[in-house]
């Protein structure tokens, strides 16, 4: 799933050490998030939009064909 | 193993630390077993109480002081953790992280294949020449399966 992570972060001036220590996940899963290789659970998409103040919409994209929709 | 016996549910440093302290007191039991299993072994066959194979009683030894080792180790580092906020910190994440859960759920999916599958050729196979091993591998697949349905049916009722 593709993510808008990178983006708020860097407009943000976030690194990734800062954003996993406020959602409690390793900097790993960010790094996993922001290339797409790892879907996050709806409790970490709503922590992490809740961190940038967005919706989860506009943090996370749904894509319908990639899953089979 | 991190998988099994490692993840944790706490979100806070403070909530972690009684975890390790409560996990604590099962790695001194665990010293304790173990020591038990290996002192048992060599004192019943050092007073003749028993006659145990040489091999076997190297296995009981082995396992014993193996269990003690490694509850020593594990109680070692848990104290160490819990006198060093920032590794407690860096355990805690590493243990409640989300994707190294799955990761942990995927790897032990993948190990109960191939032991079920080691399993069974064992039997089947090894079973031509030791009949009883046969009993004794299909026994542990039953008991696999029996527990899995009852964790199944547990889960089912509570998710």
């Amino acid at each position: 799933m593709q993510t808008k992570i990178a983006e708020f972060r860097k407009a943000g001036k976030v690194t990734q050490e800062e954003l996993a220590d406020a959602v409690n996940v390793t900097r790993q899963t960010i790094i996993s998030l922001e290339n797409g290789k790892y879907k996050a659970s709806l409790v970490l998409a709503h922590k992490i939009a809740q961190f940038f103040g967005v919706s989860i919409e506009e943090m996370f994209v749904f894509d319908k064909e990639e899953e089979n929709l | 193993m991190r998988g099994i016996f490692c993840q944790t549910t706490a979100t806070t440093n403070e909530e972690y630390k009684k975890e390790l302290k409560s996990k604590n007191l099962w790695m001194v039991l665990l010293i304790l077993s173990g020591a038990a299993i290996a002192a048992a072994a060599y004192l019943a066959d050092a007073k003749g109480t028993l006659e145990i194979p040489s091999y076997m009683l190297g296995v009981y030894c082995g396992m014993g002081t193996g269990l003690a080792a490694a509850g020593v180790i594990l109680l070692i580092k848990n104290l160490r953790l819990l006198g060093n906020e920032e590794k407690l910190k860096a355990s805690r994440l590493e243990n409640y992280d989300e994707r190294n859960k799955e990761i942990k759920g995927k790897a032990v999916m993948a190990a109960v294949k191939v032991m079920l599958i080691s399993c069974l050729v064992a039997a089947l196979i090894a079973g031509i020449y030791y009949p009883y091993l046969i009993k004794v591998l299909l026994f542990i697949l039953y008991v696999f399966l029996f527990s899995y349905l009852i964790a199944y049916s547990y889960y089912k009722r509570k998710m």
